[in-house]
């Protein structure tokens, strides 16, 4: 199992080197001099020329992308001209309510899409089976932000059950922290959860007819028994494998929730910096946004291997 | 088989008559829309909805409906051109690295992981920002994003279909790679590109909106659902039409070119949806 988890991860050394050369040529994309619009119109020339030899925007643009690389590496991505602090320290210290934010919504979506699907492949046709059906076509199409506004609205400003927005800390006060995520977390969890319920809905349905299935009920095991043993344990392939698929979609979710519940995260921090043309901050969040996609999914290999030992390698 | 009809019948199911009602209103809006969309009327501003103004006023008193009208035109703009750029490039590249299956198939299927790793909000907000703010870029930065999109279903058919017997009959008889390519293998893609592009071309209009939500696309005062969300948000309390208009009209526009893949897909093509779903994330 070691040996097929190390070899996932050398697959995904050229993937990585090709997301830094995306990220890195997001610069090229901006017409004129990048140092010009980073700093903005309002620079001394001696600053504008002082960053442009940083960024090396004066040499080949195979060099610029090397020392680029080089310095990425070792853990710079520049300062940002905006708040003069490293991005680096800029992201890290936006990372753990996003974190948090992430994980959250994670679960609801995998408990609250995996209850419907179950619910649904178990008796299908019947009334729940179509209500989730509709539901989940629903939660794939519907906005971020009108999920978002829905539930401020409803939850929030009507009937006063959760804060609206805001973003307590966890040392400050865990209940209010949790109180204030509700409304995140379920946002974030809506899309997710939709496409979960569908997966685990055919997930079951499948496994309904196996052979094994019907041994085990021929052996006299109770129904309760059968779901969770045989049933449930099917769903978990499936379910693991649409959670890594749709991580990238969740991170993008993020980005509108945090703005929109004003919570300090890097999706806030990727608003902000965008606005603000701070290109340097912009790099920096899409950065560690595509290395979580890929940790997401490196775990999400190798839980496979440890859930389905039928699967040998990754 | 039964079930399967004709494409042109699928204009009559409710995905249909949204898409077509979504079309007729972006094409007619100066027909359709009661007002101008940019006339102010400060005593109408923040105003209920009303028989004058069957949606409400925004926050300068501008007619709620005929924005929304007008805002279809946006919005089927940036999605046309986002899916136009995508299939395009995507198709092409799906074409070739499944036909050659050599090192531009590694080289391409590579970099459209890697455009798949970074979260596609992210990364078309990231490309419309360094290109500037506008209904345009916003549609570029999209189609860029959208790629793998076509790119990888249709490498998925062009790799099963180069081991069919016809493609191999073409073949022994002399006939040219490019024409095999163009001649037997495009056009039995072509029915999946079609799904794709519907598919793709609601998740277009949601990430525009999306976009204007946050700032980076539309501008205003040019009538986007997004742009008009975003503006109409902050009175989210005082006047909730403000926002959820738009929002409403988003979900519709958004739900009905879904559900006409998914349909487009059950007539045109049942297999296809390990693939489709697998690459639509």
């Amino acid at each position: 199992m070691a040996r097929s988890i190390a070899a996932r991860l050398v697959l995904t050394v050229p993937v990585l080197l090709l997301v830094s050369l995306l990220v890195f040529s997001l610069l090229l994309l901006i017409p004129g001099d990048p140092a010009l619009v980073i700093l903005g119109p309002d620079a001394s020339p001696v600053e504008v020329r002082r960053l442009s030899r940083e960024l090396g925007t004066d040499r080949p643009i195979v060099v610029q992308y090397a020392a680029w690389l080089g310095r990425a590496l070792a853990g710079d991505l520049g300062r940002s001209p905006r708040t003069g602090q490293p991005v680096v320290a800029a992201v890290g210290e936006r990372l753990p309510p996003t974190v948090e934010l992430a994980v959250l919504g994670m679960v609801l979506a995998i408990a609250g899409g995996g209850a419907l699907g179950l619910a649904a492949g178990w008796r299908p046709g019947s009334l729940i089976d179509r209500a989730t059906a509709w539901l989940a076509t629903l939660g794939i199409a519907i906005p971020t932000f009108l999920l978002a506004i829905l539930l401020i609205l409803g939850l929030s400003l009507r009937a006063g059950l959760l804060p609206p927005s805001g973003y307590v800390p966890w040392r400050e006060s865990v209940a209010g922290n949790l109180r204030a995520m509700v409304l995140p977390a379920m946002t974030v969890a809506a899309t997710m959860a939709a496409v979960i319920a569908r997966v685990v809905r055919s997930s079951v349905l499948e496994t309904r007819g196996e052979l094994y299935v019907v041994t085990a009920r021929a052996k006299g095991l109770s129904e309760a028994a059968i779901y969770l043993r045989h049933v449930l344990r099917n769903a978990l392939v499936p379910i693991l494998a649409v959670t890594g698929l749709q991580v990238g979609r969740l991170m993008g979710g993020m980005v509108i929730t945090e703005t929109m519940f004003a919570i300090p995260g890097i999706g806030r921090l990727a608003v902000d910096s965008v606005l603000a043309r701070d290109f340097l901050t912009v790099q920096g969040v899409v950065l560690v946004m595509a290395l979580w996609v890929l940790l997401a999914n490196l775990l999400v290999d190798a839980l496979n291997l440890v859930v389905d030992p039928r699967i040998t390698r990754v | 088989m039964p079930g399967v009809r004709s494409p042109r019948h699928l204009l009559l199911t409710p995905a249909g008559i949204l898409v077509l009602a979504l079309v007729a209103l972006a094409v007619l809006a100066p027909l359709v829309a009661p007002r101008s969309p940019n006339v102010q009327r400060l005593d109408a501003s923040l105003g209920p909805p009303s028989w004058a103004y069957p949606l409400g006023g925004d926050e300068f008193g501008r007619d709620i409906l005929s924005r929304l009208v007008y805002g279809a035109r946006v919005s089927l703009w940036v999605a046309g051109l986002s899916v136009g750029i995508a299939l395009l490039l995507g198709t092409a590249a799906g074409l070739v690295a499944g036909y050659r299956r050599d090192w531009s198939d590694l080289a391409l299927m590579r970099i459209m992981d890697a455009l798949l790793t970074v979260p596609s909000l992210i990364l078309a907000l990231a490309i419309a920002a360094a290109l500037g703010p506008g209904a345009r870029n916003a549609a570029i930065a999209i189609g860029l994003v959208y790629i793998p999109h076509f790119a990888r279903p249709v490498r998925a058919q062009v790799l099963s279909l180069a081991d069919r017997e016809f493609v191999a009959a073409a073949r022994a008889l002399g006939v040219p790679e490019t024409r095999v390519l163009f001649r037997h293998i495009l056009p039995n893609v072509l029915s999946t590109v079609v799904v794709l592009a519907s598919l793709n071309a609601g998740f277009a209009i949601m990430w525009e909106a999306s976009l204007s939500f946050l700032g980076v696309g539309v501008q205003p005062p040019a009538p986007s659902w997004g742009a008009m969300l975003r503006t109409g948000y902050p009175f989210l309390e005082q006047a909730p039409w403000v926002a959820i208009a738009p929002g409403c009209a988003i979900l519709l526009a958004v739900l009905g070119f879904i559900l006409l893949g998914d349909r487009l897909q059950q007539a045109l093509d049942p297999k296809l949806n390990e693939t489709i779903s697998r690459s639509v994330t």
